[in-house]
């Protein structure tokens, strides 16, 4: 197997992908009485139809560009972190409790250390399940997924009654960030914002890591085969304790982008389960940074345009879930068959 | 009860089965005898249906059964006990054995319950039903697999496939009670075991497989001579000039590299398979440790190299231990290792040839880069070295290595492994598998290290041509203890070491 012909089967999976994910959602707008010439054209033209609607579909891609990056990092070296969405909160929440009380500093200062807070307060979200696995061999998943939890009652504790309440305590949610700790937008309507230009560098680093240095070859060895990796040298225990903690920091950094850039504020529900939808992000993508990122694009774009849809063409929003579920079910059945081809070829060949 | 004739089966270029012919009678327990890769478990498989011959006839009680499936084997009583355990460890033994049944709505586990301590009473051997089997040892499970494939009935054949191969001595004597008094029963029992002593002191007849044909067949066992069947089993091996090899003569002996003191180390199981090893591997030397598979081998290249920490004693190369301080600590002392499953543990079949290469730490830090990045060119020029001189045959460096072919990933192991220039290799089976070409390879590059180098490498090898070949000294583990070979001992008597034990 050559790699042209390798990315050649890729894309050829990704073409019927989304084929057959658009015949899902035809099917579906005809038997529900819509016409989908017109909902298609009023979903491209709310996601990328204007450069101020093109904004908003970046704004919408930004957090999940992120969270799909920390997600792919971590099962690329077999991590299975179902807990982006604590580590995300948990990045909010230390960005926050920084944010708030960074008056007096200069933005200089105190946006990166708000940027720090957060990507720590990832790394703790992560280390239970981190040292658990690394200690005790317990798999990371269940203590991922129970973090999302322990976390998610967290903020409501901090909010209700906590002391990230807001002064005037009407609400469950915290006080504005200070002016100087906020991450600046480029444009107030769609809110287009420094986060951007952040997730993108972050996106190119953890690319340029897996595909072009020595430990991203380990990190990708001990994912692969950790038997063989072992066999190696590689401390596969040590490879797979640092990918969860530096995937639960970029989740969190995920979390202080939203606060900084969107936000300005934590409320309880501050998530909406977007750390799952990093998950479909990150699978989607194969796990592969630039195609996780492109993953990112069209989740925003489905979500700008779902709204739109349902003001103009009066097709329920939940469409666009249809979507994401029939794209995410497909994509993890190709997964399964090629891997299995894969194997067939390789015992043919042996 | 059971005929079986001129059964041939192939699997892609490998031959396992050449025209074998075995009766199994009630009442008797028949012993099938042979080396690793004689075709021992193909046979029994096919009598329990779970192979289709490629020709050859299946008798079950008097009527030929053409397409054996494994359920018509069932039907007809044919039971067989595999040598790696058929069982969910999650669940209960009763929930086990209902697996194992055809049919049926409702799970009716009392009376399956009841089936399971009536067997095992009667084969006076305890059995807990409501266990969970992985809280269960592995000679408890194996009494688990013999229970649930006598229970409920109807059993008349039983196949066991190298029962005693998991089990410490004190478990292997109720275990031949019970099956001495399944024989009185009136049962067809088959044996395959690899231990002559164990053969001889249970079989009433004997059958013993080489390259998948029959090389001898004894009604009798009681009639057979120890040493003309470890003769027929090993010496048989490479027709020709195998019955003349012998171990080498002396030689003058280099300084010490690998010091191994009494090395004692369980499998994954919970098993001793290792009990005591001590031996010294020196400079220039190629030292070969044979045996027949399970009898520790595995895990004495794992102690060495540094992957499985040892239950006792430890290994010292130069003035560092190598032993339970783990793989990369290891590496660090100098000592590389070719493992004996190059596809799940050699390499990382995903991953291009070059990445292959760059795995080991040494290359790796031979490479040049750029800042933090590995630079392209580096890595594509290191492989295209490292494939030339070990004549690695491979479209190119940046294919996957799962598109190798098997000598060719073997070869690549090699390359990463001794490029890194070790103080130790240590090479587990290292042509298992392996065409002739591949193996002569094999044994070249092992020996240029040991020629050019004056390197020391431990050659850990169920063959024993191979040890023969190449070995400066031989060693065998025989149950988990090493046994030094005497300078020019024959293959005969080293034989007689992997089968008995004895000299």
């Amino acid at each position: 197997m050559t790699r042209a012909r390798g990315l050649g089967r890729e894309l050829v999976q990704a073409a019927v992908l989304v084929a057959a994910a658009a015949a899902t959602v035809l099917v579906l707008l005809v038997a529900f009485g819509h016409d989908p010439l017109v909902a298609a054209s009023v979903l491209f033209r709310a996601a990328f139809g204007t450069p101020g609607n093109f904004a908003v579909t970046l704004v919408k891609a930004t957090p999940l560009l992120v969270l799909g990056t920390a997600v792919a990092i971590a099962f690329r070296a077999a991590v299975w972190n179902v807990g982006a969405d604590g580590q995300f909160l948990a990045g909010a929440i230390a960005a926050t409790a920084v944010g708030v009380a960074a008056g007096p500093l200069p933005s200089l200062v105190a946006i990166p250390l708000v940027l720090a807070a957060a990507a720590a307060g990832g790394a703790l979200a992560a280390s239970p399940p981190a040292v658990l696995r690394l200690a005790r061999g317990t798999p990371e998943v269940i203590g991922t997924i129970m973090m999302n939890f322990v976390i998610g009652f967290l903020l409501g504790y901090l909010l209700e009654e906590g002391p990230l309440r807001e002064a005037a305590g009407t609400f469950p949610q915290s006080d504005p960030l200070a002016p100087s700790a906020r991450l600046p937008r480029f444009d107030e309507a769609s809110r287009l914002h420094a986060g951007l230009p952040v997730a993108i560098l972050l996106a190119l680093a953890a690319h340029l890591f897996l595909s072009r240095t020595l430990g991203g070859l380990r990190h990708r060895a001990a994912g692969l085969n950790a038997r063989a990796a072992e066999a190696a040298g590689i401390p596969v225990r040590r490879v797979a304790f640092l990918a969860l903690l530096v995937s639960g920091s970029i989740a969190g950094l995920a979390g202080a982008i939203e606060v900084a850039a969107i936000t300005r504020r934590l409320f309880t529900g501050f998530s909406g389960g977007i750390g799952y939808t990093a998950i479909a992000v990150a699978l989607l993508g194969r796990l592969s940074i630039p195609a996780v990122a492109a993953a990112a694009l069209f989740f925003g774009a489905l979500d700008v345009g779902a709204a739109s849809l349902q003001r103009a063409a009066h097709v329920p929003p939940t469409l666009a879930l249809v979507v994401q579920g029939t794209l995410l079910a497909l994509s993890a059945l190709f997964a399964e068959s090629g891997r299995r081809a894969a194997r067939r070829r390789a015992e043919a060949a042996a | 009860m059971l005929s079986l004739r001129a059964i041939e089966k192939r699997f892609d270029r490998v031959t396992a089965l050449a025209g074998v012919d075995l009766d199994l009678a009630a009442g008797r327990i028949h012993g099938i005898l042979g080396e690793n890769g004689a075709g021992k478990s193909t046979l029994m498989n096919v009598a329990a249906g779970l192979v289709l011959p490629d020709a050859g006839s299946i008798v079950i009680g008097g009527a030929a059964e053409p397409s054996l499936t494994p359920r018509r084997a069932a039907e007809l009583g044919v039971r067989m006990v595999h040598q790696h355990f058929k069982l969910v460890p999650s669940l209960t033994v009763v929930e086990n054995v209902l697996l194992a049944r055809p049919g049926g709505l409702v799970l009716d586990r009392r009376r399956a319950a009841r089936e399971i301590v009536e067997t095992a009473r009667r084969l006076d051997l305890a059995v807990r039903p409501d266990a969970r089997v992985l809280h269960l040892s592995v000679g408890e499970r194996q009494r688990v697999e013999l229970v649930r494939a006598l229970a409920g009935g109807g059993a008349r054949v039983l196949i066991l496939d190298e029962p005693t191969s998991c089990l410490s001595p004190p478990e292997i004597g109720p275990l031949f009670e019970a099956l001495r008094a399944l024989r009185d029963g009136g049962l067809a029992v088959a044996f395959i075991g690899h231990k002559l002593r164990e053969v001889l002191s249970l079989c009433d007849g004997l059958t013993v497989l080489s390259r998948g044909r029959v090389v001898a067949t004894r009604e009798d066992a009681r009639s057979a001579s120890p040493s003309e069947l470890a003769e027929l089993m090993i010496g048989a091996g490479a027709a020709g000039e195998a019955a003349s090899g012998a171990a080498p003569a002396a030689r003058p002996a280099g300084p010490p590299v690998l010091v191994a003191r009494d090395l004692a180390a369980r499998d994954d199981a919970g098993t001793e398979r290792l009990r005591a090893a001590t031996f010294t591997v020196r400079e220039g030397e190629i030292y070969a440790i044979t045996g027949v598979e399970g009898n520790g081998q595995r895990e004495l290249g794992e102690v060495v190299a540094g992957l499985r920490a040892p239950s006792r004693g430890e290994a010292v190369v130069g003035s560092r231990r190598v032993s339970g301080l783990g793989r990369g600590s290891a590496r660090d002392s100098g000592v590389a290792f070719v493992p004996d499953d190059r596809r799940e543990r050699g390499l990382v079949l995903d991953l291009t040839v070059e990445e292959n290469l760059a795995l080991s730490r040494r290359a790796a830090g031979r490479l040049k880069r750029l800042g933090p990045f590995l630079a392209r060119g580096a890595l594509a020029a290191h492989a295209r070295g490292a494939v030339r001189a070990f004549d690695v045959r491979s479209p190119g460096t940046d294919v996957a290595a799962g598109a190798l072919s098997g000598g060719n990933q073997q070869k690549l192991v090699l390359a990463r492994e001794i490029l890194d220039e070790p103080v130790l290799l240590v090479a587990v089976n290292p042509t298992s598998g392996l065409d002739w070409g591949a193996t002569r390879a094999v044994h070249g590059h092992l020996l240029e290290r040991k020629k050019s180098k004056g390197a020391a490498t431990l050659l850990i090898t169920t063959d024993l041509d191979e040890a023969i070949a190449i070995g400066d000294r031989i060693g065998v583990l025989f149950g988990g203890v090493l046994l030094e070979a005497e300078p020019g001992a024959g293959r005969d008597v080293i034989g007689q070491l992997m089968t008995t034990g004895a000299r």
